[in-house]
């Protein structure tokens, strides 16, 4: 009877490893063109069904199974900068931020990972009726937690950039060539400087 | 098959070893990020935390000001170690882990994924019943249960490995080199043992070599590792790898655990039984398993 149930449970476990490292595969087949589009939304929807039952989906998350083994694949991405500009009334740039100072490597690395989400804004803006709604909305953040410290009473604008580095590939190394770095997306907003009881405080408002 | 699950016999230190290594690199892990703790999970959040997307079966996030303080996790961590009320403990760190790291999917990396699995293989697996307080305290006799828990691991990382190597055969970049060319210079992956390769940029074919071996390395692991000729050369190859993406890479954390699986899955179950200090083992054999 132990290994009946045994039997079972690991077959549950691996078919639940299994179909999640399926999923993220059919997604890189997918946006490799290996599959046509068709296809591998048929599957991904066949899949998805199993994968958002709610016993698969508790289980997944509460084992650490609800992933796929797609980092690194099937290609490298671009590693995302975000930076700010401070500008004072006259457009000039007072001063500039370049990251946000992490103590530790790990929390630089999961900065990194999050960061990823910018690779949204190298995809043509009108691909997504969205218009990329949310990563603007991060980016914003990022910008403004930035600039903070940095704003003083002269400030007037923030400009948030977001760039993509790539590095130079191997037939541009050997000629001597550097990477690349693109500015996928920029903001602007700018902030009121509030007086009350002789203290002045620094409010954000939406782009200008 | 029924041999292959229940009854051959493997050197059971791969246990204890998986239930102390794992709690050793929780520890480091959670030191080496705590200054950062605040910024990424606590009290000042370098993004406001309604724009993190949580995953939405998690009754509740853990941030870490509200949860579990640094000195309740650190001795969960050391019980872990120690073997002391084992299953509970792991369940305790797996809850932990998941309520904070992997419930913010956009702040979790795969070491994330892996201490969960490696928690939950804690907490399934008899990892208390040899070199540990819960076997003295309640006289724990070995387990039957060793090698089917065995088995789960190993098939466990062949299809890990099976389906890394495969997504990277369907690059491009993976075959001409550029990919693990591109990965070696992106400026946050630099370890302690990161060393400008500018040079090698002339020489594309080590590059190809490279991708190629990775490939090859992951996508052959779950055929060859059953192998007891090819296995030490394949792990041997495995474990240089990951110890290249942490020396090189810097990322510490993730080749740790990737090690410490390896070589709980495929090097200590086929060491010889009869090594002095290993107890435990339900029937004593003549000689390693086999394959």
């Amino acid at each position: 009877m132990g290994r009946i149930f045994y039997a079972a449970l690991l077959g549950w476990h691996l078919a639940i490893i299994a179909l999640h490292h399926v999923g993220s595969a059919v997604v890189v087949l997918r946006d490799t063109a290996t599959v046509s589009q068709p296809a591998a939304e048929r599957i991904l929807h066949v899949l998805d069904r199993f994968r958002n039952a709610y016993v698969v989906r508790h289980y997944a998350h509460y084992t650490g199974t609800a992933i796929g083994s797609g980092y690194f694949a099937p290609q490298v991405g671009s590693h995302f900068h975000v930076s700010v500009s401070i500008l004072d009334v006259n457009g000039r740039v007072q001063r500039t931020a370049t990251e946000l100072r992490w103590a530790t490597r790990t929390g630089q690395l999961r900065y990194t990972s999050f960061r990823q989400l910018f690779r949204g804004f190298v995809v043509r803006e009108d691909a997504h009726p969205d218009g990329h709604a949310y990563e603007k909305e991060v980016a914003k953040a990022i910008g403004v937690n930035l600039a903070h410290p940095l704003l003083d009473s002269l400030s007037e604008h923030v400009v948030t950039h977001v760039r993509a580095y790539r590095p130079p590939t191997l037939a541009e190394a050997r000629l001597g060539k550097p990477g690349a770095l693109r500015e996928v997306y920029r903001d602007t907003a700018c902030f009121l400087k509030i007086i009350q009881n002789d203290h002045e405080s620094l409010l954000f408002r939406a782009d200008p | 098959m029924k041999a292959f699950f229940f009854e051959r016999i493997h050197n059971p230190s791969w246990l204890p070893t998986l239930r102390i290594g794992t709690g050793i690199i929780l520890l480091f892990a959670y030191g080496s990020q705590f200054a950062d703790m605040p910024m990424l999970y606590g009290t000042h959040p370098f993004i406001r935390p309604e724009l993190l997307t949580v995953v939405d079966e998690v009754p509740m996030v853990l941030h870490h000001h509200a949860g579990m303080p640094a000195v309740w996790y650190v001795l969960l961590c050391i019980a872990l170690c120690l073997g002391v009320w084992t299953r509970v403990v792991a369940i305790m760190l797996l809850l932990h882990h998941t309520l904070l790291y992997t419930a913010l999917p956009q702040l979790s990396y795969g070491f994330d994924y892996f201490c969960v699995n490696a928690l939950l293989y804690c907490a399934a697996f008899p990892v208390s019943r040899y070199h540990s307080l819960d076997r003295r305290l309640f006289a724990l006799a070995p387990s039957r249960w060793a090698t089917p828990s065995l088995r789960a691991l190993q098939l466990h990382l062949c299809i890990v490995y099976f389906f890394a190597g495969t997504l990277k055969a369907l690059g491009a970049t993976w075959h001409n080199g550029e990919a693990i060319w591109r990965a070696y210079q992106l400026p946050v992956f630099t370890g302690v043992g990161y060393v400008d390769l500018g040079w090698s940029s002339a020489y594309p074919l080590f590059w190809a070599a490279l991708g190629w071996g990775v490939i090859v390395l992951e996508n052959a692991y779950p055929a060859l590792m059953w192998s007891g000729r090819i296995r030490p050369h394949w792990l041997f190859a495995t474990l240089a790898l990951h110890a290249g993406i942490a020396v090189t890479m810097g990322l510490y954390a993730f080749s740790a655990m990737m090690i410490l699986l390896n070589l709980c899955a495929f090097h200590l179950p086929y060491q010889a039984l009869s090594k002095p200090g290993i107890r435990g083992t339900s029937k004593p054999a003549p000689r390693p398993a086999a394959g």
